[in-house]
């Protein structure tokens, strides 16, 4: 019997569509439910969704083909302008798998406190440095993971000392700098006086070989003691000054480098502790999610239109909010400048070119509303999505009680399962207003015929 | 899956009992209607008409009448309305039939005839009246006599397992073509199950989209258990699938070139019957309208 029983669970799809048909209304009742309550729930939703953000084109070409080695003319990739196709996709796909690492997101972060605390006092390049810890510090302001705070803390006391040791060696060159190039003016100066007195003497072009060379007789000519000893003695003093200034900028150089490499290792430590703050995640995610990079490499034919590539990087700015356009803003000013020193820094260099160039060629590219009119095709989507949802689950539903049902409705299954014969089968007898009718009609009719 | 079952079962078990109270507040009083007449849809009388014609061959006759027992896994499956059809049906046929209505607790077959209860057989039982007495005559069909459930009883089980039943049976055999009994759902009462040994075949009358199989499986195990002979199962109140076009097209052509309706000759006609069809139904027709009158 059991066996029998099981056999009736059996569903064919037949079943299945006589089933959902017989309840067909009851099927576009809640399908049109769904649709509605779909489309009224997105409109509630993105009645004040508001999205700001930009859309941003990045030209990428591979710079000028170099000269070649025996300067016989220009390197030439296969194509005739030289630049159509120089970038294969994958080089894209990984520039923008780059692009969307979090070392780009920390670098934007840390360009973000640079535009936050502008000071025009201080040299940019130093105030870079000095900003990038502001993110660091407010990360570690803000934690409430004590010990990682601690070691944090701690980490940039270490690294200030070295940043400090930084500015001062570049505050140093610059200082060597500046004492250089007022060598090379004194001595390029003292040069030219050294010239003229030797052409106003000599009558020919100076030069240090004939300077060494000359004679005795030639030395006792009028002017030579008086003129162009002088004039040659003030040349070679500032010569030696130049030397000088030259070792000194040299040795702050190297001094500079010193400080850079000694920074290295609290700087790491610093980051490292940076970037385990729930902070650091949070901003890192806040940026990430807030930009979106695409490519496209179009293979149309160019050769009657220009000599560029067709090679773009597409940058979409996107965050929820009214209060956030401002960050819009600033993602924006970031990227303008980022994206391009990114890309040139980390895009290969194809073959036969000596470097990539990246610029923006997209100039009204202002913060805007992105999601305008997009509530509508939303609220239609919706409608759409949830009355399929309706309309499947409802059919499940359907189908999953229908089954669940074990009432008598084929009644074959009496036979088939306890082999007992179906003596008769008799339908319903209904007794309505409409039989009464009809019956006294007949009536009517029979005395008729009477 | 298991729970999900149990609770579509307590939801359908209380549809089934919305339906019933239904049925019953708004039947009680029409009975009669439910009752064959010219009035009656063609495919309702082909359906009983094809029951009596099942029932005819799977119950041999023997030299006296043939006693057959009806009854149901539950109330409300439309029992008594089957067992009344049935018996007017053979009645119809020129058989002399008479309807037992053996529900001594809830018996409605005098509902059926317009008349009360007692008495009838629970009082022919306890010898309070004759076979004459409780013996009614049919306003529909002179073939046709019925038997009430007569007054209530404390002991109807007792009064159906006596040998006054089994002695009235006995007589009732030697009058009358079918004995049609109508007993309680076998699953509620085991009255029905004192009865079921002495006839000769039981008829188990299940209600579409209401009766549960389970339920049919463990009436039918009941009957057997209780050594009856069960002839098979009637599906009442059988809901049409909408897309049965064909068979909506099969029973208007019927309907409407043979004009088949109550009373009408047995559609296994000859050749014959076929030529004049419309002639054996008005002759019919006006048989059963005059035995009703």
């Amino acid at each position: 019997m059991d066996k029998n029983v099981q056999k009736e669970e059996g569903i064919s799809l037949m079943d299945v569509v006589r089933l959902l048909l017989s309840k067909i209304k009851l099927l576009i009742l809640l399908v049109l439910i769904g649709g509605f309550i779909g489309g009224a729930f997105s409109v509630w939703q993105t009645k004040d969704v508001k999205y700001y953000g930009t859309q941003m084109r990045f030209y990428v070409n591979p710079e000028s083909p170099t000269m070649s080695e025996d300067g016989s003319g220009l390197n030439t990739s296969g194509s005739e302008y030289g630049v159509y196709g120089a970038y294969g996709e994958h080089v894209f796909d990984n520039m923008i798998k780059l692009l969307n690492e979090d070392a780009f997101a920390e670098e934007m972060l840390l360009r973000s406190q640079f535009i936050n605390n502008p000071n025009t006092e201080v040299d940019e390049s130093k105030r870079e440095e000095i900003y990038k810890y502001l993110p660091v510090k407010d990360a570690w302001t803000n934690s409430n993971e004590k010990d990682l705070a601690v070691s944090l803390n701690s980490a940039i006391d270490t690294a200030i000392p070295f940043v400090e040791n930084i500015i001062d060696a570049e505050e140093a060159i610059l200082v060597a700098q500046n004492a250089y190039i007022a060598a090379v003016e004194d001595y390029a100066a003292k040069l030219g006086d050294l010239k003229n007195v030797w052409k106003s003497v000599f009558g020919t072009e100076y030069s240090d070989l004939k300077y060494t060379n000359l004679t005795e007789e030639e030395k006792k000519i009028t002017g030579f003691a008086d003129k162009v000893l002088p004039a040659r003695e003030a040349e070679l003093d500032a010569s030696s000054a130049l030397s000088a200034a030259n070792n000194e900028l040299n040795k702050k150089n190297i001094e500079l480098k010193q400080a850079q490499r000694d920074l290295q290792n609290p700087r790491n430590e610093v980051f490292s502790l940076w970037e385990q703050t729930a902070k650091y995640q949070k901003d890192i995610k806040r940026f990430g999610s807030a930009v979106q990079f695409s490519f496209l490499l179009s293979n149309e034919d160019i050769k009657d239109a220009n000599k560029f590539a067709r090679s773009f990087i597409y940058v979409s700015i996107s965050v929820y909010g009214e209060a956030n356009k401002t960050f819009a803003k600033d993602i924006y000013t970031i990227l303008k400048d980022l994206v391009p020193a990114y890309v040139e820094a980390n895009m290969a260099i194809p073959q036969g070119y000596a470097a990539t160039n990246c610029q923006r060629i997209s100039r009204n590219d202002g913060i805007y509303q992105t999601n305008q009119g997009e509530a509508k095709s939303q609220a239609i989507k919706s409608a759409i999505l949830m009355a399929l949802a309706f309309g499947v689950v409802a059919s499940v539903a359907i189908i999953i009680i229908d089954r669940s049902d074990k009432r008598l409705r084929d009644y074959d299954v009496i036979t088939r399962d306890f082999h007992v014969p179906i003596l008769g089968v008799v339908p319903t007898i209904e007794m309505n207003e409409n039989n009464t009718t009809k019956k006294s009609n007949a009536t009517k009719q029979n005395k008729e015929e009477k | 899956m298991g729970l999900f079952s149990k609770f579509t079962a307590k939801l359908s078990s209380r549809s089934h009992a919305k339906r019933s109270r239904q049925a019953t507040q708004t039947h009680h009083s029409h009975r009669s209607e439910y009752l064959l007449n010219e009035d009656t849809p063609f495919d309702v009388t082909e359906a009983f008409r094809n029951l009596k014609a099942a029932l005819s061959v799977s119950v041999p006759k023997k030299d006296g009448g043939v006693v057959i027992m009806t009854t149901s896994a539950y109330p409300e499956d439309g029992k008594t309305t089957v067992t009344a059809n049935l018996a007017l049906m053979f009645a119809l046929s020129d058989a002399k039939v008479v309807l037992v209505d053996a529900d001594i607790r809830k018996g409605r077959v005098a509902k059926y005839f317009k008349r009360k209860s007692a008495p009838g057989l629970s009082d022919y039982l306890s010898g309070q009246n004759t076979l004459d007495e409780v013996v009614h005559q049919s306003h529909l069909n002179e073939n046709l006599s019925y038997i009430t459930c007569g007054t209530h009883s404390p002991k109807p089980y007792e009064l159906l397992e006596s040998d006054e039943m089994k002695n009235l049976l006995k007589e009732l055999r030697s009058k009358y073509d079918y004995v049609i009994i109508d007993t309680p759902p076998v699953l509620i009462l085991s009255d029905a199950l004192a009865i079921a040994p002495e006839t000769d075949g039981v008829v188990l009358v299940c209600r579409h989209l209401v009766s549960y199989i389970s339920d049919i499986e463990r009436a039918l195990n009941t009957l057997k258990f209780a050594k009856a002979n069960v002839l098979g199962v009637v599906i009442n109140d059988y809901k049409q699938p909408k897309q049965g076009k064909f068979y909506g097209g099969y029973k208007k052509y019927y309907y409407y070139n043979y004009n088949y309706s109550y009373g009408s000759t047995d559609p296994t006609h000859t050749d014959d019957d076929v030529e004049e069809p419309a002639k054996d139904t008005a002759n019919d027709t006006a048989k059963g309208t005059t035995e009703t009158k």
